[in-house]
């Protein structure tokens, strides 16, 4: 379902190990088409900073986890076929 | 603090709510001179066991907002161990009950297909905007009530 950031995806899968042993885990990093600009302490933070210097093009904000802990919701998202 | 009340449904809660784009992407439009998609307007069921706000992608379509960030959730539907990757979105929230009205310049919803066109329900008010609000389940009265 999450083709639209599917280029952001690749980019961020790419950088994980760097950005983990560069000692950013919990930490928000801000990813636009291949590059990663820059990590934030908070969402709000790097979101803000994505609007700031992307405007009004698509980028990324990502939690830096080695392991992202799924949340849930009480409805499905997708159809049941 | 403003109270919206309203009857309990077959739906549950059901509030109506206006969907926008974020405060900061209508800044953003407004500087470049675009002009900024009008709000959308749906029924929405208050869910405290959404962690979010869902909408439908039909509405951030109308939107034009693309999503910002891919989060792994788990619904009734997915098999342990196999969550699903959510597109999240940055929009504004108005709920709306007569003359009242309360904004939220910015929520991060959920793309969510699960709604049928014919159901009264198009949106899930999660968690999310519930910790800015006090919401008040009232069972024996059949009524519950939304302080912002």
């Amino acid at each position: 379902m999450a083709v639209a950031l599917e280029r952001e995806l690749d980019t961020f899968r790419r950088e994980l190990p760097r950005l983990l042993q560069e000692g950013n885990q919990g930490k928000f990093v801000l990813i636009h088409r291949d590059q990663v600009d820059s990590v934030w302490d908070s969402l709000d933070a790097a979101l803000e900073a994505g609007y700031d210097r992307f405007g009004l093009e698509a980028f990324m904000v990502k939690e830096i986890t080695a392991l992202e802990n799924p949340r849930y919701l009480s409805r499905n998202v997708k159809r049941c076929p | 603090m403003p109270l919206v009340s309203g009857a309990i449904t077959e739906h549950g809660a059901v509030i109506g709510v206006q969907v926008g784009v974020s405060e900061s992407r209508r800044r953003l439009l407004v500087k470049h001179g675009m002009p900024v998609p009008s709000p959308v307007t749906v029924f929405a069921q208050i869910d405290t066991g959404a962690f979010a706000t869902l909408f439908t992608p039909e509405i951030f379509g109308r939107l034009g907002a693309p999503p910002f960030r891919t989060i792994s959730v788990r619904t009734p539907s997915t098999k342990r161990g196999e969550p699903c990757q959510c597109d999240q979105y940055d929009v504004s929230v108005t709920l709306a009950s007569g003359d009242l009205t309360e904004y939220f310049p910015s929520v991060h919803a959920i793309a969510a297909e699960d709604f049928d066109s014919e159901e009264e329900i198009q949106a899930l008010i999660g968690r999310d905007v519930l910790a800015r609000c006090n919401f008040f389940y009232l069972g024996r009265e059949r009524r519950f009530q939304i302080g912002f």
